[in-house]
């Protein structure tokens, strides 16, 4: 087990063999850590933390800390790595809070490029790509190869669906439509990802499906649930447009605009003052 | 104080007794850290640094540089990773109690920022800024040196500010404009104020002294007209 000498492995944490543990990291001592993973150099991992194999985690990064959330009590909640991830320099994942789920979770083959930042309760599913200084606020669920480019903020309990593409600088205030480019201070959806789509094997028939509902469902300024019901019938045989429809039908489902809103914990009877629940994003 | 031996503690620092100071460390000579305090791993202080009780500094956040100016931080605050706090020399920073600094966040030379104020993860308070009381900032908002925030105003992520924001009001886009009150501390009194001061083209000197007497007394409303009798708006604060 190569750890180096200048290292702090706190007893307890369990480190694969193959596993290398670089200078001045800090393991804590509920921290498990998978085949093949390496922290280069000056990495901090704390909490209850999996991580699984063959992960690259780069200088400075700070994972498995505490939620920046007010209703965090020191419950021992967890963070979850999965494999073949890049995590650079300076990125910090919070661990989940017992209200919001009690978990973050990272998937598989993921990048989160340097200062990236994933807070409490968030899922990031598989193959996505997280740009220098993205802001993940809390219960955030990014699903499978999702892009956000550099410093896009994205709202607490949204969703960005899959195969999005978030333009650089771009804020997502409510759930963002699986398939598409959304671009600007208010998220607006600007067309759809068909570069993306196209490198990834997707149909071209299936792609065109998805440049007809757009203009339908954004361009056509019929009301959403009847935009929605003619895409259904006119492209209702694509598995894409059926992911589509129901991810916006979900979303209306929410509150504004964001599904993930029907999970915020109700306000306790007893406390008068709803105070304003957010983390410090 | 129980530091872990990894850490370089200066003897010129003072630390109370029950402080926890982790792995790498580095507490220069002149730091004082008041009882119940926690410094995670690789926190950097140097300087002349006053420190309160209760405070948590996660991972890499750092205060203060060597030589630098006066550094006075309150009680119960938390700094997230990578957050700093400066002074350059010959300027002083202080910080009150209960405050939440996001991570990468940061508080420039020369600042003062009250109590139970949220900056956002990567925010930035501009040289020489205020940030009164209750201020709420959101992540990647950036403040032009010497701009105030009023207490309980709300910055909405991302916003560049370029002016002063009244205390109870909202400051959103790019370019940034105050755009409303505050949505989490809204009422009706404050709702016509807000009229008033922005949407009825007279200057702030103006509206500050037609608020009380068209809007009716009560606390919010005197701290806006307060503010507004020394605020500066966009137009003056570029200048």
């Amino acid at each position: 087990m190569p750890i180096h000498p200048s290292a702090i492995v706190e007893p307890g944490a369990r480190i694969h063999a193959s596993a290398e543990i670089g200078p001045f990291c800090v393991v804590g001592p509920k921290v498990t850590i998978g085949p093949g993973t390496r922290l280069v150099q000056g990495v901090t991992i704390i909490g209850r933390t999996t991580i699984g194999a063959r992960n690259l985690i780069h200088p400075g990064c700070v994972i498995g800390g505490d939620p920046q959330d007010l209703k965090f009590k020191g419950e021992d909640s967890t963070t979850v790595i999965g494999d073949e991830n890049v995590i650079r320099e300076g990125v910090t994942i919070n661990k989940g809070t017992m209200s919001g789920g009690g978990q973050t979770v990272i998937g598989n083959r993921n990048m989160l490029m340097s200062l990236a930042h994933v807070a409490h309760d968030c899922v990031v599913e598989d193959n996505c790509i997280l740009a220098n200084a993205v802001l993940l606020a809390g219960h955030v669920r990014i699903e499978s190869a999702a892009i956000l480019s550099g410093w896009v903020v994205v709202h607490h309990f949204a969703t960005v669906g899959q195969h999005a593409f978030i333009g650089g600088a771009s804020r997502v205030n409510q759930d963002a439509p699986p398939f598409m480019i959304l671009q600007g201070m208010e998220g607006q959806v600007r067309g759809v990802n068909s570069v993306g789509l196209k490198r990834r094997g997707f149909k071209p028939e299936a792609i065109n499906a998805l440049k007809d509902a757009y203009r339908i469902v954004w361009r056509s300024g019929l009301p959403k649930p009847e935009a929605l019901s003619e895409v259904e019938k006119s492209f209702g045989q694509f598995p894409e447009i059926r992911t589509l429809i129901e991810f916006l039908r979900g979303s209306d489902l929410g509150h504004m605009g964001r599904r993930r809103e029907s999970r915020r914990p109700a306000p306790a009877p007893t406390a008068p003052p709803p105070e304003p629940e957010e983390d410090i994003e | 104080m129980k530091a872990h031996p990894s850490a370089l503690v200066d003897p010129g620092a003072s630390l109370a007794d029950d402080v926890v100071v982790g792995p790498f460390c580095v507490i220069g000579a002149g730091v004082s850290i008041g009882p119940g305090c926690t410094l995670g791993p690789r926190v950097t202080m140097q300087g002349r640094v006053v420190i309160g009780r209760g405070n948590v500094f996660h991972p890499h956040s750092q205060v203060g540089t060597p030589g630098g100016g006066r550094i006075e931080i309150g009680d119960g605050n938390v700094f997230r990773e990578s957050s700093h706090v400066d002074a350059a020399p010959g300027t002083s920073t202080r910080l009150g109690s209960r405050n939440r600094l996001g991570a990468w966040a940061g508080v420039s030379s020369g600042s003062t920022v009250g109590d139970d104020v949220r900056l956002g993860a990567f925010s930035t308070v501009g040289e020489n800024g205020i940030v009164e009381d209750e201020a709420w900032i959101e992540g990647q908002c950036v403040l032009d040196a010497n701009r105030r925030i009023g207490r309980a105003a709300l910055i909405r992520s991302q916003v560049p500010v370029n002016e002063d924001v009244p205390p109870f009001m909202c400051i959103d886009g790019n370019p940034s404009g105050v755009q409303s009150v505050n949505p989490h501390r809204r009422n009706h009194l404050l709702d016509i104020a807000f009229e008033i001061v922005y949407k009825s083209g007279l200057s702030f000197s103006e509206a500050a002294a037609q608020l009380i007497e068209k809007v009716g007394p009560s606390p919010e409303v005197e701290a806006l007209a307060e503010f507004l009798k020394t605020a500066r708006p966009l137009e003056a604060a570029l200048d």
